[in-house]
C-alpha cells in the first residue's frame, strides 16, 4: 500500500470560502451544497442542536483542471441526527476532509460518500469520526471508483474516547478498480479507548464482479450495457437513501445512473 | 426424426483444468419436461452453467443445439436472446440496481425492442399478482437481502416475462418452504406449453409433484447414467441412488 498523497495547502490557498450551518433545537432541515468551479479551500461548519435533524448533500464537482480542498467540521448535539451524502467527482487534485465530533448523547451521524476518480485525477477522502460521549451512533459507507490513470484515496478513522461507552460505530469502504494503471489506497482505522462499544470496519478492492456480469448477460443484457448497469448500481448505493427527490434525480442524471421508477 | 427443441450431444466440459462433464447426451422435444436428478457434486450445476455459456466452463468436446442451431460457443446474452433461460440456484445480488431497472433492461434486450413504461407496469403487475409478490419488490435492489423464497419467485417472474422456449431450472426448489415451493412450482407448471421445453435439475421428488416430468434422468460422474419415465423419480425417492451403477 502506498502512502496517501499529501496536499500542499499553500499552493491551493487562492480562495477561502466559508459556510456555517446551524440547525436549531427541534428543527429539521435539508441542505444541498455544490462546490462548483472553486479552486482553493471550501470550509463548512455544521452543528446540530438538541433534538434536531439535518440531511445534507454535498457535491464537490469542480473542473478537472482545478485543485480543491473541502473541509467539513461537524458537531452533533444531543438526540440529533445528521445524514450526510458526499459526492466527489471533479478536480485535478481534490481533497475532502470531514471531522465529525459526536458531542451529544444519543446523537446519530450517518455518512455516505461516492468518489469517482478518472483520467489523471487524484481524489482523496478523509473522514474522522470522534465519539466523545456515551450512547451515540455513527455509520460511514464510502464507495470509490478509480479508472484510467486516476488515484483514489480513502482514510477513515473512528475514535471512541474514554467514557464514550455504548457507542455503535461502523465504517465500510468499497472500491472498484477499473484499470491496471489506476491506484486505490484505503486506510480504515479504529481507535477504541473504552469498553462496552460495538464497532466494525471493513474495506474491499475489486474489479467488476464476474458472477454479477454473467447474471446480467444470462438475461440478454450485452457486455457494454451490463458494465454500465453494474457501475451505475455501485454508484447508486451512495444516492439511494437521499430523501429529496429533486436532488437525488439531479445526481443520478449527472452520474449517468438510469434508475427505473415503478 | 424432427428437429429437437434442445439437444446436448456428447458434451465434455472442464472447469479450471478439471474434467467435470464427460459426455452428456440429452434430447428435449417441444412440449417435454425432463428432470435431471443426482447427488451433490455430480456436475448438475456445471451442466446448467455450461448450457447458459458461463465463461468459466470450457466445452472441450460436443455441442449444444437450440432449435437445431449450434449455440455451443455463443455468449450468454446471445443464448438468452434466442430464448434460452436459466433459473439460477443462487441468483446473485446486485446492490444499487433495482429490480424494475433490471427487468426492463432484460425485456428490452431479449425482445430487441423498447417497451413503453405503461405497458411495462401493466405486464409486471399481472405477474406480481400471480406470484404473490408485493409491488414494492420492484424498487428494491436486485436480490439484495432477499429470502430464498423471494429469490426463486423473482427467477420465476423473469422466466414468465422473458418467455423462453427452453428453460433450465437449476434446483429451483432449494431454499423454499412448503408454501413457496407450491406457489413457485405451480407457476412454472403453468408456463408449460406444447411449444416449450424444460429441464428441471433437482435433488428431490417434491418439486416433481407439481411439475410433472415426461422423462427423468439420473446424473452421476458427469454423465447421464440412467433414463426413464416419471416413475424413476419415485424410485429414487424411495431407494436413493445406490442402486444406480456409477452414481
Amino acid at each position: 500500500m502506498k502512502e496517501p498523497v499529501l496536499f500542499k495547502t499553500r499552493e491551493l490557498l487562492k480562495l477561502l470560502d466559508h459556510h456555517e450551518i446551524v440547525v436549531g433545537a427541534g428543527e429539521k432541515r435539508f441542505v444541498f451544497l455544490e462546490i462548483k468551479n472553486a479552486e482553493g479551500i471550501s470550509d463548512f461548519k455544521i452543528e446540530t442542536m438538541e433534538d434536531s435533524a439535518l440531511e445534507i448533500v454535498v457535491l464537490q464537482q469542480v473542473s478537472l483542471e482545478l485543485d480543491t480542498l473541502s473541509d467539513i467540521q461537524i458537531k452533533a448535539g444531543k438526540n440529533s441526527s445528521i445524514k450526510l451524502t458526499f459526492v466527489q467527482g471533479g478536480g485535478k487534485l481534490a481533497h475532502l476532509k470531514i471531522d465529525a465530533d459526536v458531542i451529544g448523547e444519543n446523537a446519530q451521524v450517518q455518512i455516505r460518500g461516492l468518489q469517482n476518480a478518472r483520467r489523471a485525477q487524484k481524489l482523496s477522502f478523509e473522514v474522522n469520526t470522534n465519539h466523545l460521549v456515551p450512547h451515540s451512533q455513527s455509520d460511514l459507507q464510502v464507495w470509490c471508483i478509480a479508472s484510467d490513470e486516476a488515484r483514489s484515496i480513502f482514510n477513515g478513522t473512528i475514535t471512541i474516547e474514554k467514557g464514550a461507552h455504548h457507542t455503535e460505530a461502523y465504517q465500510k469502504n468499497k472500491n472498484l478498480l477499473l484499470s491496471n494503471r489506476a491506484t486505490i489506497d484505503t486506510f480504515p482505522k479504529l481507535f477504541i479507548f473504552n469498553d462496552d462499544v460495538k464497532c466494525a470496519h471493513g474495506s474491499s478492492v475489486s474489479q467488476l464482479e464476474p458472477e454479477q456480469f454473467y447474471y446480467l448477460q444470462s438475461r440478454g443484457i450485452g457486455a457494454d450495457d451490463a458494465e454500465k448497469m453494474l457501475l451505475s448500481g455501485f454508484m447508486h448505493q451512495a444516492f439511494s437513501w437521499i430523501t429529496n427527490a429533486e436532488t437525488k434525480q439531479m445526481l443520478e442524471e449527472r452520474f449517468g445512473i438510469r434508475e427505473e421508477g415503478f | 426424426m424432427s428437429t429437437a427443441l434442445f439437444e446436448i450431444k456428447d458434451l465434455h466440459v472442464e472447469v479450471d483444468g478439471k474434467k467435470v462433464l464427460k459426455g452428456v447426451n440429452l434430447r428435449v422435444n417441444r412440449g417435454e419436461v425432463h428432470a435431471v436428478m443426482g447427488r451433490n457434486g455430480t456436475g448438475k450445476t456445471t451442466l446448467s452453467y455450461t448450457l447458459m455459456g458461463h465463461p468459466k466452463y470450457t466445452v472441450t468436446q460436443g455441442s449444444i443445439l437450440l432449435d437445431g442451431e449450434d449455440i455451443t460457443h455463443l455468449k450468454p446474452e446471445e443464448r438468452a436472446r434466442k430464448r434460452l433461460f436459466l433459473a439460477f440456484q443462487y441468483p446473485v445480488a446486485i446492490p444499487g440496481v433495482s429490480v424494475a431497472s433490471f427487468l426492463r433492461a432484460s425485456l428490452k434486450a431479449v425482445r430487441a425492442s423498447e417497451i413503453d413504461p405503461k405497458n411495462f407496469r401493466s405486464l409486471i403487475k399481472t405477474e406480481l399478482k400471480s406470484l404473490g409478490i408485493p409491488e414494492n419488490f420492484m424498487t428494491r435492489s436486485l436480490n439484495e437481502g432477499f429470502s430464498g423464497g423471494e429469490k426463486k419467485r423473482l427467477e420465476t417472474l423473469q422466466l414468465r416475462l422473458l418467455e423462453p422456449k427452453m428453460a433450465v431450472l437449476d434446483e429451483t426448489d432449494s431454499g423454499l418452504d412448503i408454501d413457496a415451493l407450491k406457489s413457485v412450482s405451480e407457476n412454472l407448471e403453468n408456463y408449460r406449453s406444447k411449444e416449450r421445453g424444460m429441464l428441471v435439475i433437482t435433488h428431490y421428488q417434491r418439486m416433481l409433484n407439481y411439475i410433472k416430468p415426461d422423462y427423468v434422468h439420473v446424473f452421476g460422474s458427469g454423465q447421464v447414467l440412467e433414463s426413464g419415465g416419471p416413475d424413476l423419480a419415485l424410485k429414487l425417492e424411495a431407494q436413493g441412488y445406490d442402486w444406480v451403477k456409477g452414481a
